[in-house]
C-alpha cells in the first residue's frame, strides 16, 4: 500500500495554459467548410440575413427608443448612461434614457434599416448640455466591450493625444474579445482616436445612396467608404431629417457588418473585415483576387489624384457612383 | 473684436454660401459667440447649449451638416434661440488645434435653400482649423465687451474708486442709454 501523498509531493502542474501557438494543429481546425476568396459574395456574406441574434451598442448622445422608425429594436433597460461623478471619475448607470441631441437615434435608425432583427443598446456618453469628456467616452467603450457586444458603433472620437494609449489598449481588447468596432473617420488629416487604429474599422463617406454599395479604401487608416451624404435619418422627438457626415457612414457599414455577423457568427473581427473587403463594390468589380487588389488600388488612386487634397477623405479618394 | 476670427467666419460664410454664421468658444457655463457674420450683435453673448448642434459638435469632434425639420424642437436651439431663428440648413464643424477642440464654427441657411454640400463641409473644416489656431492664441479674449458687460464693469470700478471712474461711468452709461 502506497504511502498517502504528503503535502507538496503532488506532480507539478503547469502554472498557466500553454500559449495558443504551441497547440496541436487539430484544435486549430476551423468549423464548417473551407471558404475561398471567390466564395465571398454578397449572397454568401449577408444573403437572407436580418441581424437576428446580434447585439449592437451605439456609443453616442443616447437613443430615443420610442421613435417609430426603430420599431422597438432598442433594449431600453440594457442602456447605460456614463457620467462624471463629483470626484471627477466616470461611472456607469444602467437606466432607460432618451437622446440629448438626435445623433444616436440617427445611428440606430441606419443600423435598424439594414439589420432589422438586431437588438440595439444605447451607451450615452454625453452629459447635460451635451458636454463630453474623453474619459467618459473611454468608459462607455470599455463597458460595451466588457458586455461582449457583437458590433459597437462609435461616431465620436477625441483628438487628445494623451488619450491615444488608453483607447489603443481598449480597441485591441475589443479585437481579441471579438467585438467589431466601427468608427467614423475624421474629416481632416489629423489624429482622432480611436479611428486611427488597425483594430477598428474606420469609415468615411462615398457618394452612393445604396448602403450595400460600400467601398474599400486601400489607403488606411480609413479602410471603407459608405453612404453618409444627404442621408435621411431618424431624429429626436420622432422626427427625421437629412444629414451629412462621416458619422452617418459609420453606422451604415456597422449595419452591414451586423448582417454578416448574424449569418456567420464565428467570424473574428479581422475575418469580418476581410469579408467586407471582398464584398465592397470596387473590389467585386475586379475579376481576380490579385486583380481586385491591383485594380481597386489603381482606381482609387486615380480618383485621389484628380481631386483636391484638402482632407483625409480627398486624399484617400472619393469614389463617384 | 478678434479680426482673425471675424475674417474666418466671414470667409466661411462666403465660400459655403451661408446667410449667417458664428464662431463659438466654450466657457465654464456654456458657449459664447466670439465672432459672427450676419449677426454681429451676438458677439460676446452667452449661448444656451441644451440640444444644440454646436454643443454636440464640440463634444463629439465631428462635423455635422443637416437640414432640420421645422417641427424639430432642436431646430431653434443654440444661437438660433437668441435670434428667434429656425434655420433651414445647418453646417457646424469643430475648431481644432493642437489636439484640442477649442470651439465650433457654425453656418446656417444656405443661400438659395437646400443643404450644405460635402464640399462645404470640407472647405469650412479647413477654415475652422485656422479658427482653432486663433482660439488657442487666446484671441477671443480681446473680443469687444457688450454694452451691458461694459456698464457692469464700469459700475464695479466706480464703486471701488469713485474719484477716478465715477464720472466716466456716468458718461458711458448716458451714451449707452442714448443707444
Amino acid at each position: 500500500m502506497a504511502d498517502p501523498p504528503t503535502p507538496g509531493s503532488e506532480p507539478m502542474q503547469p502554472m498557466t495554459p500553454r500559449p495558443a501557438w504551441t497547440r496541436e494543429s487539430t484544435v486549430l481546425r476551423l468549423p464548417g467548410g473551407a471558404v475561398s476568396l471567390d466564395d465571398l459574395s454578397p449572397e454568401w456574406a449577408w444573403g437572407g440575413a436580418t441581424g437576428r441574434g446580434m447585439r449592437v451598442a451605439i456609443i453616442d448622445s443616447g437613443i430615443e427608443a420610442s421613435h417609430p422608425d426603430l420599431e422597438g429594436c432598442v433594449d431600453e433597460d440594457a442602456g447605460v448612461v456614463v457620467a462624471l461623478g463629483d470626484d471627477g471619475e466616470p461611472f456607469v448607470t444602467q437606466q432607460p434614457h432618451g437622446d440629448l441631441f438626435g445623433h444616436g437615434t440617427a445611428c440606430a435608425g441606419i443600423i435598424h434599416r439594414l439589420a432589422p432583427e438586431a437588438r440595439i443598446t444605447s451607451v450615452q456618453v454625453l452629459g447635460e448640455g451635451l458636454s463630453g469628456k474623453a474619459t467618459v467616452f473611454l468608459t462607455g467603450l470599455a463597458w460595451a466591450i466588457e458586455q461582449g457586444y457583437d458590433v459597437i458603433n462609435l461616431s465620436l472620437g477625441t483628438t487628445r493625444r494623451d488619450w491615444a494609449l488608453p483607447f489603443y489598449e481598449l480597441c485591441d481588447q475589443a479585437y481579441f474579445r471579438g467585438s467589431f468596432l466601427v468608427t467614423a473617420a475624421n474629416n481632416m488629416m489629423r489624429p482622432s482616436f480611436p479611428s486611427l487604429y488597425a483594430s477598428v474599422t474606420s469609415v468615411a463617406c462615398n457618394l452612393s445612396k445604396d448602403p450595400f454599395h460600400f467601398h474599400y479604401n486601400p489607403e488606411p487608416p480609413t479602410e471603407f467608404l459608405a453612404p453618409g451624404i444627404d442621408v435621411e435619418v431618424s431624429w429626436r422627438e420622432g422626427t427625421r431629417q437629412s444629414a451629412t457626415g462621416n458619422s452617418y457612414a459609420a453606422p451604415s457599414l456597422a449595419g452591414i457588418a451586423t448582417l454578416i455577423r448574424s449569418k456567420h457568427p464565428d467570424l473574428r473581427p479581422f475575418q469580418l473585415k476581410t469579408v467586407l473587403w471582398a464584398t465592397a463594390s470596387n473590389v467585386r468589380e475586379a475579376s481576380t483576387a490579385a486583380g481586385r487588389l491591383t485594380s481597386a488600388l489603381s482606381a482609387t488612386r486615380a480618383t485621389a489624384m484628380g481631386g483636391r487634397a484638402t482632407s483625409a477623405l480627398r486624399a484617400v479618394g472619393r469614389i463617384n457612383m | 473684436m478678434n479680426v482673425v476670427l471675424q475674417s474666418i467666419v466671414t470667409s466661411a460664410g462666403s465660400v459655403a454660401g451661408a446667410t449667417q454664421g458664428w464662431v463659438l468658444a466654450p466657457r465654464p457655463d456654456g458657449l459664447e459667440v466670439v465672432a459672427a457674420v450676419g449677426a454681429g450683435e451676438l458677439i460676446g453673448r452667452p449661448v444656451p447649449t441644451e440640444g444644440s448642434t454646436a454643443a454636440y459638435v464640440l463634444a463629439a469632434g465631428q462635423p455635422v451638416a443637416m437640414v432640420p425639420r421645422p417641427d424639430d424642437p432642436a431646430t431653434g436651439a443654440g444661437v438660433a434661440s437668441l435670434l428667434g431663428l429656425r434655420p433651414g440648413s445647418v453646417l457646424c464643424v469643430p475648431c481644432v488645434h493642437d489636439d484640442e477642440v477649442l470651439g465650433v464654427l457654425e453656418l446656417v441657411d444656405k443661400v438659395g435653400g437646400g443643404p450644405f454640400s460635402f464640399d462645404d463641409v470640407e472647405l469650412v473644416t479647413v477654415l475652422a482649423g485656422i479658427a482653432g489656431a486663433a482660439l488657442q492664441a487666446g484671441g477671443d479674449d480681446v473680443a469687444v465687451p457688450t454694452p451691458d458687460h461694459l456698464a457692469t464693469d464700469l459700475r464695479r470700478l466706480a464703486g471701488a474708486d469713485p474719484t477716478t471712474y465715477a464720472t466716466v461711468a456716468r458718461a458711458v452709461e448716458a451714451l449707452l442709454a442714448r443707444g
